[in-house]
C-alpha cells in the first residue's frame, strides 16, 4: 500500500536549537496514526510543518522531505501550497473556543472554506454545509448555520470545526487535540465520530494527543514523541503491552489508574 | 457515621437572575465532607460543580439551605467572622498560570500570606516557616526568587499548594488541580496530595470532570448535571454499580489506556432525544435518559438512599441499562 503522507528525516530548526529531529513518519489512507508527546514534545510543530505554516522568521525546515500523496510539499510554492491546505490535507485546531471567527456566523465561515474546484458535484456550497453539519450530528442544521459561535457548545463548535474540515473532501485530517477541551462525554462523541468518517470516506488521519487513553481507544498505530524525536512508534498494541523504549514506559506508568475503574470494565 | 462532618451543604442553591431568565446554577445540593478524607464532585462543563465550592467557601451568595463548617452555620456569617474562617479553608484554582502574580516572585506570593493573616511574625519565623512549607511539596527553596515564568507548571501549583499550606487550614477546596498539567506531572502532584492528606488530616473537595483521578483520591464521588447532585456513593461502590444513567454515560466514556479493554467497550451517549431541555418540574435528566416514562418529565426526582444516593424514579430499571460493565458489549 502507498503511503498517503510520508515524512522522511524532518529536521527543523531554530536558529540555535534544533526543535525536530529527524523525524520520519507514515500515514496510510484508512488509517488512524497517533502521534503522541507531552507539551513542548514538537507534536503541533510537526503539524504544521506538514500544513506549511511553520512562522518562518523563527523556524525554518533544514533538511528532510514531506511526501503527500507522492508530492514533495517541501518544494511546492506557497501557490500551489494554498491549493493543499484545507482541501486536499484539512487541519482541526485544538482550541474550538478560539479557533472560530466570532464574528461570522456559522454559514459564512463553513461557505468561506469552500472551493468550488474540488466539487464535480450538483450540490450547492449550502446544500453541502447542511449535509455535513447533520454527518456531524446536529439535529437542526439550519438553525446552526445561522448561529454565531457564542451561541454554541464547546462540542457543538467542535464538531462545526470538524464539519469545516470536511467541506473539500479531504485525503489526510490532522487533528491536533481535537478532544482536549471539550467533558468526557462529549470527547468519546467525537472520537467515534472520526472513527465513523475514517471508515466512510477512507481517511488518513493523524491525531495529535497527550492522552494515551486516546490511543488505546482510537488509533490503529501510534508514534511516541519526546523533545523532538520519535523515540518508538508501532502498533498500538504493541507500543502499550511491549513497550521497547523507557520513555514508553515512564509515560504508561504515569497513568493514573483507579483500579476499580478497570476491573469493572473488564 | 459517627464522626461529625468536617463540613456540610444542607439543600443547598445558588440562583444567578440575569435580564432575561434565572438560572439554577446549584439546585438543593446536601453533601458532606469529613476530616482526613476526600469528597469529589465531578461532571460535565457548566454542572455547577465550581458555583458549589464557591458557595461552600463563602464566595459565593445562597439563595436557599445552610452551610456548617465544622459545625457552625457559616452561611449567614458577617464578613469580618468568613475572614477569620479563611485560614482554615484553602482553595486551589485551576489554572496556576493566572493564580499567580506575573510581576511578583514566588517568594512574594508565600510573604502575602503572613502579611494577611499572620502580621505579628517577625521575618525570622516567616522564612522559617516558608521553608518548611517549601520542603512539603518538595519545592527547592531557592526558587523564591523566580518569577512564574520561570516556573515550569508541575512547580507553579506545587508553588499554589504550598501558599494554602502555610494557614494549615482543615478544609482544601481543589477546582481542577491537575487539569493544567502533562500526564507525567499529574500523578507526582496527585501523590503530594494524598501525602499531605495523610499527614495533616486535611479534608479536601476535589473539584474535576475526569473520573480517572478521581477514582485514584476521592472515598465519596458525587455526580452533578445541571446543578443537581444525581449520584452519590463511595468511589468503590459508584464505579462498581453505577445507577443513574448519567453516571453510567460518564464512566462508558472514560478512554482507559488498554486497546484489547477499549475494543470490548463501547460509550453509552445518551444525547438530547427532544429540544428544547425541560425545565421547571420533572427530572432534568429526561430528555437524555433512554428509558424516560411520563413520571419524569413531571416530578422531580428526590435523590434517596443512605450511602448510595440516586435521584432517580426508577433506579431498578435503569441499573440493567448498561449491564453494570462501563459500556462493555457482553
Amino acid at each position: 500500500m502507498s503511503h498517503l503522507l510520508k515524512v522522511d528525516n524532518l529536521v527543523v530548526e531554530a536558529r540555535t536549537t534544533t526543535i525536530i529531529d529527524k523525524v520520519c513518519l507514515e500515514v496510510s489512507e484508512n488509517e488512524i496514526v497517533a502521534l503522541v508527546g507531552e507539551s513542548g514534545s514538537g507534536k503541533s510543530m510537526i503539524a504544521r510543518s506538514i500544513m506549511g505554516l511553520l512562522p518562518s522568521e523563527q523556524l525554518s525546515i533544514s533538511s528532510g522531505s514531506i511526501r503527500f500523496q507522492d508530492q514533495n510539499l517541501l518544494s511546492l510554492k506557497e501557490q500551489s501550497m494554498r491549493k493543499i491546505r484545507g482541501r486536499s490535507i484539512a487541519y482541526i485546531p485544538q482550541a474550538p473556543l478560539t479557533a472560530l471567527n466570532p464574528m461570522m456566523s456559522i454559514e459564512r465561515q463553513l461557505l468561506e472554506s469552500f472551493d468550488p474546484q474540488f466539487h464535480k458535484r450538483t450540490e450547492s456550497p449550502k446544500e453541502r454545509a447542511v449535509a455535513l453539519l447533520k454527518r456531524v450530528g446536529f439535529l437542526d442544521p439550519s438553525r446552526v448555520m445561522k448561529s454565531m459561535p457564542y451561541q454554541l457548545s464547546g462540542g457543538m463548535r467542535q464538531r462545526v470545526l470538524i464539519a469545516i474540515s470536511l467541506m473539500n473532501d479531504p485525503k489526510l485530517l490532522i487533528a491536533d487535540e481535537p478532544t482536549t477541551a471539550l467533558d468526557v462525554t462529549l470527547q468519546a462523541e467525537i472520537l467515534d465520530l472520526l472513527q465513523d468518517l475514517r471508515k466512510e470516506y477512507g481517511l488518513g488521519i493523524l491525531f495529535i494527543t497527550h492522552d494515551l487513553g486516546i490511543v488505546a481507544r482510537s488509533a490503529d498505530r501510534g508514534y511516541i514523541l519526546q523533545s523532538g524525536k520519535t523515540v518508538e512508534s508501532g502498533l498500538t498494541h504493541d507500543l502499550f503491552y511491549n513497550p521497547e523504549e523507557e520513555y514508553t514506559k515512564t509515560l504508561i506508568a504515569s497513568l493514573i489508574h483507579h483500579p476499580t475503574l478497570t476491573a469493572a470494565a473488564v | 457515621m459517627t464522626t461529625s462532618p468536617l463540613f456540610e451543604l444542607d439543600r443547598v442553591s445558588v440562583t444567578f437572575t440575569t435580564a432575561k431568565a434565572t438560572v439554577r446554577a446549584v439546585h438543593q445540593v446536601s453533601l458532606q465532607g469529613y476530616k482526613g478524607k476526600t469528597l469529589g464532585i465531578v461532571g460535565e462543563s457548566g454542572s455547577g460543580k465550581s458555583t458549589l465550592a464557591k458557595a461552600l467557601l463563602q464566595l459565593e451568595t445562597i439563595s436557599s439551605g445552610k452551610i456548617f463548617f465544622q459545625n457552625t452555620v457559616i452561611s449567614s456569617a458577617n464578613s469580618q467572622s468568613i475572614r477569620k474562617l479563611r485560614r482554615h479553608m484553602q482553595l486551589i484554582f485551576q489554572d496556576p498560570d493566572s493564580t499567580l502574580n506575573p510581576r511578583q516572585t514566588a517568594g512574594w506570593h508565600l510573604q502575602e500570606v503572613f502579611s494577611v493573616h499572620f502580621p505579628e511574625l517577625t521575618q525570622e519565623e516567616r522564612a522559617k516557616k516558608i521553608e518548611a512549607v517549601l520542603e512539603t511539596v518538595h519545592l527547592d527553596p531557592s526558587l523564591q526568587d523566580r518569577y512564574h515564568f520561570e516556573l515550569s507548571g508541575g512547580q507553579k501549583q506545587r508553588l499554589i499548594i504550598a501558599r494554602a499550606l502555610i494557614l494549615s487550614p482543615s478544609l482544601m477546596v481543589l477546582d481542577e488541580p491537575l487539569s493544567s498539567l502533562d500526564a507525567t506531572l499529574r500523578k507526582s502532584i496527585l501523590f503530594l496530595l494524598k501525602e499531605l492528606q495523610t499527614k495533616t488530616q486535611m479534608g479536601y473537595l476535589f473539584i474535576t470532570h475526569d473520573l480517572s483521578t478521581l477514582g485514584a483520591i476521592a472515598d465519596t464521588v458525587a455526580v452533578m448535571y445541571r446543578g443537581s447532585v444525581v449520584e452519590c456513593a463511595s468511589t468503590q461502590d459508584l464505579y462498581l454499580r453505577p445507577i443513574h444513567p448519567y453516571t453510567q454515560s460518564l464512566l462508558s466514556c472514560i478512554p482507559i489506556a488498554d486497546p484489547d479493554l477499549e475494543k470490548k467497550r463501547s460509550p453509552l451517549f445518551l444525547p438530547a432525544t427532544s429540544t428544547p431541555i425541560p425545565t421547571g418540574q420533572g427530572c432534568l435528566f429526561a430528555h437524555r435518559c433512554p428509558l424516560a416514562k411520563p413520571l419524569c418529565y413531571t416530578s422531580e426526582p428526590i435523590s434517596e438512599g443512605t450511602s448510595h444516593t440516586v435521584a432517580c424514579h426508577y433506579p431498578e430499571e435503569v441499573e440493567a441499562l448498561t449491564g453494570s460493565c462501563h459500556g462493555c458489549s457482553r
